[in-house]
């Protein structure tokens, strides 16, 4: 009873800004993967995202599986989703300018929503959900949230571990730093890509599943999201794990004390202004120029 | 000789251009025609399918009830139907198509108030009544058309009667937050004003993005502001966040509202569980009602689809069909004018309640009515006069 209001109300907005900001950093973690080694921008991420969603959801009805087993098998239907995907589709425009994979993967985007709206119509699903908190004196913890927030830590950090610690890390980082010259080395780049691409829609239909648990997700749950990926990427400096994380609780951070403290309209004004003064300011994002 | 055959002549032009007319008015068609045609495009895929589909089963159901009854003015009824893929454009197009190649004699509303604005100018344009089941936004009645008729009950009245239960409860102040989209924002403002009219204290008011992911900022305000009564006019996904939300920052009001886009939908309490118990929602109807004929419209309903129970659209499509038959049978005829003034006249109950618009036609007298989840089973709790069972207040606060 000592703390003054005022500051355990302040430190709890900082608490729930963190927390919001564990969901998006794994959002945010295989869009970076996918940018960082095949240089395009995947818009169709959320859409993914959504699939792993609705599979973890379908799976954990149908064969009544735990919330955290379905997201497993999730991750293993998206990644094969997604090494097709990238093998047949984004690999033969790689080479291509940015915008022909920016369309092609929006044709994926279309195609994925509008097939998903017609086998699961536009109702919204959801899975049983914890609300149990955890009370430290006058601030309280979501226990789900603290969950998806470790996980989204603990990814980043088995990310930059698999990045600089191992062979196919190794070959990741050379694709990425430089396609041709890694090729030249005897890395067999398509296949890197392919898995850098299936790695990234695993991670995606991970944090699409855990979404279900928090929010109620329908086919066109996507296009929430992704925005939010992008300017969190930016934010973090697009390529780097550990900038993504930071950005993702920047951005979450910053969306809590608006809304506290200004009006909760404001909040996707807040995000995106943060994202046009990092793009003009400090294009390589706040941990840029770290680049892995 | 010349002179019979010029007038012969000017005789047989004057016929044919007669028939010309008449062909061109669409009049001999329809007259000679054994059968009433009714034309609707409605959303039987795309987005608002569910809705769609279900508008259709109730003029279906509804076309079969006055076919076995012995038809309209000794008349039976028959269906043009297409699909608009919920797209508003393709709607306007379709009703055109209903007017212009089918010449229907008579338009029935399609679903959703998107597609509804869109489809109701090509109704002003050929002067034709189109009775809407499944539009609520006030816009579409603030244009000074004369030929779209409302039925639902306009989102600024929706939640008139969750504060007149609060003012009954003797709960004082109100707290309204809402997504800050057209009709989410209607519902939040005619609530305001149903507070203030009486005499209700709103303490909190706030809009949050629709497509919000997170709202424990805004429920922190709330807990702040400790209001006897939370208003939130919503969508299913804020719904469910806002209450999920609510239950972890232990935020527990005295009466928790929704819209109609809360705990009066099935996937609200299939999302939440037991988060759902005791939370309040708006339906325009429910299948307890006990409107004349609404039991034997359930009935019939559930005999052709077993084990469903019919939706607010499925019953609105059955009602508009018996106000077209009612409007019909006053004005004495199918012409239109004769049609849109009786409408106006009417004040009538359909197994959906009572239908009365104004001099715009605008919906003023349906009564939506206040459910609640009580024990996992949604429940018509007010007004009284409607009500399967009273309604748990003060809210018991959140389960374990």
């Amino acid at each position: 009873m000592n703390t003054p209001g005022w500051f355990a109300a302040l430190l709890q907005v900082i608490i729930n800004g963190l927390l919001v900001g564990g969901v998006y950093a794994l959002s945010a973690a295989g869009l970076n993967l996918v940018f960082g080694v095949l240089k395009v921008a995947n818009i169709a991420h959320g859409d993914f995202m959504m699939l792993g969603a609705m599979t973890a959801y379908a799976v954990s009805l149908k064969l009544g599986l735990s919330p955290y087993a379905a997201m497993l098998v999730a991750a293993i239907v998206l990644a094969g989703i997604g090494a097709l995907t990238q093998r047949f589709l984004v690999e033969r425009v790689i080479h291509s300018p940015m915008f022909v994979s920016l369309l092609l993967l929006f044709a994926v985007s279309m195609i994925l929503r509008n097939g998903a709206l017609h086998v699961w119509g536009p109702t919204y699903v959801s899975l049983s959900h914890d609300s149990s908190v955890w009370t430290v004196g006058p601030l309280s913890f979501t226990k789900l949230r603290v969950a998806v927030f470790a996980l989204g830590l603990g990814l980043t950090l088995a990310l930059l571990w698999l990045l600089q610690k191992t062979a196919f890390g190794q070959s990741l980082r050379a694709t990425a730093q430089h396609m041709d010259l890694a090729e030249a080395c005897g890395i067999n780049v398509r296949r890197v890509r392919m898995q850098a691409f299936a790695l990234g829609t695993a991670i995606a239909a991970m944090s699409g599943a855990l979404l279900v648990m928090l929010f109620s997700v329908n086919p066109s749950m996507g296009e929430i999201f992704v925005l939010k990926c992008f300017a969190i990427v930016v934010v973090g400096g697009l390529g780097s794990f550990s900038g993504a994380f930071a950005g993702a609780m920047i951005i979450g951070v910053a969306e809590t004390l608006t809304s506290y403290y200004a009006a909760t309209q404001l909040s996707d004004v807040t995000v995106f202004l943060l994202f046009l003064i990092v793009l003009v300011f400090r294009p390589s994002g706040v941990l840029g120029g770290k680049a892995t | 000789m010349v002179k019979i055959s010029r007038s012969l002549r000017l005789l047989s032009l004057v016929f044919v251009l007669a028939l010309a007319l008449g062909t061109l008015a669409g009049c001999s068609g329809k007259a000679s025609r054994k059968t009433i045609l009714v034309g609707a495009s409605l959303s039987l895929s795309g987005n608002l399918a569910r809705n769609g589909l279900d508008q259709q089963r109730g003029y279906e159901l509804w076309r079969d009830a006055v076919n076995a009854a012995g038809g309209i003015m000794g008349k039976q009824v028959e269906l043009k139907v297409y699909d608009d893929s919920s797209d508003p454009q393709t709607a306007a197009k379709l009703y055109e198509k209903l007017i212009t190649d089918d010449k229907v004699d008579l338009l029935i509303g399609p679903y959703g108030s998107n597609v509804t604005m869109a489809a109701s100018t090509v109704a002003e344009k050929y002067k034709m009544a189109m009775i809407t089941p499944g539009a609520s936004s006030k816009e579409i009645w603030e244009r000074g058309y004369k030929y779209t008729f409302q039925m639902l009950t306009p989102a600024r009245y929706q939640l008139h009667q969750a504060l007149q239960l609060a003012k009954d409860k003797g709960y004082t102040t109100v707290a309204i937050v809402s997504a800050d989209s057209a009709f989410p924002k209607d519902l939040a403002n005619g609530a305001e004003q149903s507070a203030k009219d009486l005499g209700l204290n709103v303490v909190f008011k706030e809009e949050y993005p629709e497509k919000a992911t997170d709202l424990s900022s805004l429920v922190m305000k709330l807990k702040r502001a400790n209001p006897d009564v939370l208003i939130a006019g919503s969508y299913l996904p804020d719904s469910v966040l806002l209450t999920r939300q609510m239950k972890e920052a232990k935020f527990a009001p005295k009466m928790i509202q929704f819209g109609p886009n809360g705990p009066a939908l099935p996937d609200f309490a299939k999302s939440l569980g037991n988060d759902a118990n005791n939370l309040l929602g708006v339906s325009q109807w429910e299948p307890s009602a006990s409107f004349p004929g609404s039991a034997d419209f359930v009935k019939s309903f559930t005999a052709k689809y077993p084990g469903e129970m019919p939706s607010y659209s499925v019953a609105g499509a059955y009602a508009a069909g018996q106000l077209l038959q009612m409007a019909i049978e006053k004005a004495g005829s199918l012409k239109q004018d004769a049609i849109t003034q009786a409408l106006y006249s009417m004040d009538v109950t359909t197994i959906f309640g009572r239908f009365k618009v104004d001099e715009t036609g605008a919906q003023v007298a349906h009564a939506a009515v206040l459910i609640q989840v009580q024990n996992g089973q949604k429940k018509v709790v007010y007004p009284a006069n409607a009500a399967e069972t009273a309604p748990v207040l003060p809210f018991p606060g959140w389960s374990k």
